[in-house]
């Protein structure tokens, strides 16, 4: 089942000579459970097309369809409600809430939505990223592996349909980002989630099931 | 180097600072370089770097000059009206004194002046020539000084003519209108005055002039000043008197001369009035006398311009809380500042620059804005100082203070003290900005304070996360909180003490019965002094014949002398002897005490009350027995009077020797409180206040009449008789004044009106700086947390939720406003009450939460829309946008 299509996205910026190409006619497939990485080079608008794919921004032109759902034309309050349902993030710095402790920012997303918490739900998604201990720790109190497995707990938690990853190891150290990104594809397939992860990092890149190149904002080559 | 400026204008977000920083490096580098070759110190560019890092702030330095400016407001108006008073009361001293010059001397022959004249270091110089002394029987009762002066003398001297001018020819006079009164001449130029002048010649025999004089000049005396001037012409004095041609002081000695008839007496100004006594000694010096020669006057006004001491109590609570709440904004202003800035600091630490450097950096910037603040400050102070206050003082000041004082050093004073306050705003931030170290600064996030490492889970709702947010940084919520609390507390203040002046305690106080008739001095202290018997025997029968008119009472009073035996005198001086005593009262007590001493008398006001009225007198001390009293040689000492050197027992002698009434020795009975309503409203120093009987009063004084007239009106008539009365006084005695409640209520507003104005202004400001405090709390929180926000709607929060939690804040701010003010704040106010309120007759007080409670909406509004406009402006970037603000 296809999980995430994108048709001919594209995103200009600025008009006339200064006119930026960031992306020039995506089209993207996704399956369910599927662990996607998209890599380019810095300017390449692998970027752009995550900000796209989470609704953070409105394409120039083209469809995302995520769970059978346009959200191209979503206002942006019913894309915000629609970020904490069906897409979970996870940010290369963190992005924790320095207010909330580590079990509060990891319900974040669902009491945002106001929802009940699936205890049981959570306590595995603790237990599997190895955070029992830290439950009520602080943000500023965790190194930064921790803050960034506390990360995909948040991302997981609401049950999205997607997992949107930013660069998730790009402020960890080699043996750190292993541990991390074996986590969470570990972590993806027990509880079933879809990853998108982009990186420019070719070796992590490789650890996906399947690998898409992104350059001057096309798709050039997929494995 | 413009470039950089610019640069720095276009790109006034974090997201530009590395490409910023590196400029900023470069530019350090160089100008490090040329500096240390050239040898030149490392200001400028500190200097440079400062005015850039503030200019690049752009409006956000505008809250900053808007706190500095309100501070210096406030400064400004203090001071104004502090000034003012202390100018008003010093000039009712210099009239006391009888000049307003600094100094002087006593008793110069015409050539020691002339010495005096050229030795020149000082300001001003005039003199006047002592000619004798008013001797018309008419003038028994006013001691009136003959003599010649310059214009100038007679200006310092507060008898210059308003209408026409000082004597030039042989026969011309100008004098007060009191004295003219006395000898009945009409206040019309060009009218035959009569005179008897009593003087001395040169060897001391006295002798008589009988004169005619045409007057030429008057001026209106209002004042308290014991002696009456009578100017007369240069030339009838030459005519007319010998002048002192040798050394006073050697003619007294050597034989034993005392007259002063014919000596200069010479006023001095210098520049300052610092030191007086000094720059006196040094005239005399240069003038080649010694100080036995010559005598030396000091004007001691200038020393002691004393306030009392609530007054002086309530300007320093007010500067106070004038430092302290310009302290709060401006002390939270920049520590945001130095925060939000940090790691800006931290790089320029890297690339070497000193903590001292840093220090001088923060802190020149806050001068920077000073120098905009301060003067803006002094502008709009110079608005309310001319226009405001002087409708203040009108409304406030039924005498005494008319004048607003616009002295540039009122204007110095407030800048010295906003530098003062902006100076100790800055020592914190500086530290903050010194103190970090290069590797925290680029990692710095603004919960300095959040020392928290663990927290409960609980249910993430909007407050409470709110709540979490202001705990990040205590010291802001802190600042910012105190600073709003203080216009409430201040507020309410103002409320209960205006509430609490009790128009019946008023009434109580200065109103004995219905309606009670007075000698307009009762009212008006600036008064010629007391007509003791304005209530004469016909104005009594004409009010009791009024329709209406129930019944008359008539308290008499009588000033007059006592007598004290040494056993008295003794009493006196070990009571005024303590210190307390005389640093309350100044150089005034020390004279007089003096004074009493030598003459073994003091005065005296006599009270004699009817015996229906006896019953308002409050024995205090002793027993009081009407029977014993009513045979005489017996007096009550009424308290009053704050000095307590005669007790229950003592016996004084009413009458003295120097006035041609019978004597008696009197034995005090008792002490009683009289009622403050029908007194003479004044107090003497050193006097003594008798109650005596029937029998004693009528033996000893001869009085026809009293200061007030006390009427019982039958019930419902009241506006009958006040009608009647007025047309009375209007018609036939303009001297006299009516009070009834209706007169006392206008009064009694004015008098709550001043506290009200007062207070309500100081908590507008205050209000003002403290909405400004928490302006810039929000917005610099918001716009340091815009990555969080954006993080946040990232993963699914909407703006709604944002905008809730932000509202939530400000919320908070609120409630803890109220919490702080309705506990804390009620306990000051009240100590600050009873401060101001405890020595007011008609103050009660009274517990309200009504400001507290009105006040609950404005602070409401105020915080749910700030942080709203604040989102709103949040909003223009998308979250892209300010996501990518953490990829620095």
């Amino acid at each position: 089942m296809i999980i995430l299509e994108t048709t001919g996205l594209k995103k200009y910026y600025g008009e006339g000579e200064s006119l930026v190409k960031a992306l020039d006619g995506v089209d993207l497939k996704v399956e369910q459970g599927e662990f996607v990485s998209i890599i380019g080079t810095s300017g390449s608008g692998k970027s752009t097309l995550l900000h796209m794919l989470g609704g953070l921004d409105y394409p120039t032109e083209g469809k995302v369809v995520v769970d059978g759902k346009d959200i191209s034309t979503l206002k942006e309050d019913a894309l915000a409600i629609f970020r904490r349902r069906k897409i979970g993030f996870v940010f290369q710095s963190y992005n924790l809430v320095p207010v909330l402790n580590v079990y509060e920012n990891i319900v974040f997303p669902i009491q945002l939505d106001g929802n009940k918490i699936d205890e049981e739900y959570i306590d595995r998604i603790i237990k599997t990223l190895g955070l029992e201990s830290k439950t009520n720790s602080l943000p500023s109190q965790l190194s930064g592996g921790q803050q960034q497995r506390v990360a995909i707990a948040r991302a997981l938690a609401a049950k999205p349909a997607i997992i949107l990853a930013d660069e998730p190891t790009g402020n960890l150290d080699s043996g750190t980002s292993q541990d991390v990104l074996g986590l969470l594809k570990v972590t993806a397939r027990k509880f079933e989630q879809t990853i998108v992860m982009i990186t420019h990092n070719e070796e992590i890149a490789q650890m996906a099931d399947r690998m898409v190149r992104i350059e001057d904002g096309k798709v050039k080559s997929r494995t | 180097m413009r470039t950089f400026a610019q640069e720095i204008l276009l790109h006034p977000n974090p997201a530009d600072s590395a490409k910023r920083n590196d400029e900023s490096r470069f530019l350090l580098k160089e100008r490090n370089i040329s500096g240390s070759m050239k040898k030149v110190s490392n200001k400028k560019i500190i200097r440079s770097l400062s005015w850039r890092t503030m200019w690049e702030k752009g409006w956000k330095n505008l809250i900053a000059v808007l706190a500095i400016a309100l501070t210096t407001l406030l400064f400004t108006a203090l001071f104004t009206v502090g000034g003012s008073m202390i100018e008003s009361i010093q000039e009712a001293t210099f009239r006391q004194i009888g000049t307003s010059a600094h100094g002087g001397y006593k008793y110069l022959s015409g050539e020691e002046y002339e010495k005096i004249r050229q030795a020149g270091g000082y300001e001003d110089i005039s003199y006047d020539i002592i000619a004798g002394f008013g001797a018309s029987p008419e003038l028994n009762t006013i001691q009136t000084e003959v003599r010649y002066a310059e214009d100038k003398m007679a200006k310092w001297s507060f008898s210059y003519p308003e209408e026409g001018e000082m004597p030039h020819e042989l026969h011309e006079c100008a004098a007060s209108s009191k004295v003219l009164e006395a000898l009945g001449v009409p206040l019309r130029l060009g009218e035959k005055v009569p005179m008897t002048i009593s003087t001395h010649d040169r060897e001391g025999n006295e002798r008589k002039i009988e004169a005619e004089f045409v007057l030429s000049g008057f001026w209106y005396s209002n004042d308290a000043s014991h002696a009456q001037e009578f100017w007369v012409s240069r030339q009838w004095l030459e005519e007319n008197i010998d002048l002192l041609e040798e050394n006073y002081n050697s003619r007294m000695n050597e034989r034993g001369l005392y007259h002063a008839e014919g000596s200069i007496q010479a006023s001095i100004w210098f520049a300052s009035s610092y030191d007086i006594d000094s720059q006196m000694e040094e005239l005399t010096e240069r003038a080649g006398f010694s100080d036995e020669e010559v005598r030396i006057s000091v004007n001691w006004a200038y020393a002691s311009a004393t306030v009392d001491t609530v007054t002086l109590m309530l300007g320093v609570g007010i500067l106070a809380v004038i430092i302290l709440s310009g302290y709060l904004i401006i002390y939270n202003i920049f520590y945001i500042n130095v925060t939000t800035d940090i790691r800006y600091y931290g790089l320029l630490k890297t690339i070497g620059t000193t903590g001292r450097q840093l220090r001088r950096m923060v802190r020149l910037q806050a001068f920077m804005l000073s120098a905009a603040g301060i003067p803006l400050g002094m502008i709009a102070g110079w608005f309310v100082g001319k226009g405001v206050l002087p409708a203040l003082f009108e409304a406030l000041f039924t005498d005494g203070v008319k004048k607003v004082s616009l002295n540039p050093w009122i204007f110095a004073g407030s800048a010295l003290f906003s530098l003062l306050v902006v100076y100790l705003s800055c020592i914190r931030p500086c530290r903050l900005a010194t103190g970090i170290s290069p590797i925290e600064a680029v990692r710095y996030v603004d919960n300095a304070r959040y020392k928290k490492k663990e927290r409960k889970t609980a249910k993430v709702s909007m407050g409470r996360m709110a709540l979490a947010n202001m705990g990040r940084n205590r010291r802001k919520a802190v600042s910012v909180i105190s600073s709003l609390s203080l216009s409430l507390i201040l507020l309410s203040g103002t409320w209960c003490l205006v509430n609490g002046f009790s128009f019946d305690q008023y009434v109580k106080t200065y109103l004995l019965t219905d309606m009670q008739v007075g000698h307009f001095s009762t009212v008006n202290f600036a008064a010629d002094a007391s007509d003791y018997e304005a209530i004469t025997p016909e104005v009594r029968a004409e009010i009791e014949q009024m329709p209406g008119v129930e019944q008359v009472r008539v308290p008499e009073h009588k000033g007059g002398r006592i007598d004290l035996s040494d056993e008295m005198i003794g009493k006196l001086t070990e009571y005024f002897a303590s210190e307390e005593m005389v640093s309350e009262s100044g150089p005034w007590l020390e004279q007089i005490v003096e004074q009493i001493q030598t003459e073994k008398a003091t005065n005296g006001t006599i009270y004699h009350l009817g015996e229906d009225m006896m019953s308002y007198l409050d024995i205090k001390e002793g027993k009081f027995d009407p029977e014993l009293f009513a045979q005489g040689g017996y007096a009550l000492l009424l308290v009053n009077q704050q000095d307590k050197w005669v007790r229950v027992g003592d016996k004084l002698t009413a009458g003295s020797a120097k006035e041609a009434l019978p004597k008696k020795e009197l034995e005090i009975m008792a002490i009683a409180d009289y009622p403050y309503a029908i007194s003479t409203r004044s107090t003497v120093i050193g006097g003594v206040e008798l109650l005596l009987s029937e029998k004693d009063f009528r033996e000893l004084y001869d009085v026809k009449g009293g200061l007030y007239a006390c009427l019982d009106v039958e019930e419902g008539r009241e506006e009958e008789v006040m009608l009647s009365l007025n047309e009375m006084i209007e018609q036939e005695h303009p001297e006299l004044v009516l009070s009834t409640k209706a007169t006392l209520e206008e009064e009694f507003a004015g008098e709550t009106r001043m506290f009200s104005m007062i207070g309500g202004l100081l908590s507008f400001i205050l209000a003002l700086i403290g909405i400004l405090n928490l302006i810039n709390a929000m917005v610099t929180s918001i716009l340091s947390r815009r990555q969080e926000f954006a993080m946040m709607q990232a993963v699914g929060m909407t703006g709604r939720q944002l905008e809730q939690m932000l509202t939530m804040e400000g919320i908070w701010y609120g409630i803890w406003t109220l919490a702080i003010s309705a506990t804390f704040g009620n306990v000051v106010s009240y100590g600050l009450i009873y401060l101001v309120g405890k020595n007011m007759a008609y103050f009660e007080w009274h517990f309200s939460i009504l400001p507290l409670a009105l006040s609950v909406p404005v602070i409401g509004i105020l915080s749910v829309l700030l942080p709203v406009i604040c989102y709103h402006a949040l909003c223009k970037k998308s979250i892209i946008e300010r996501l990518r603000l953490t990829e620095v």
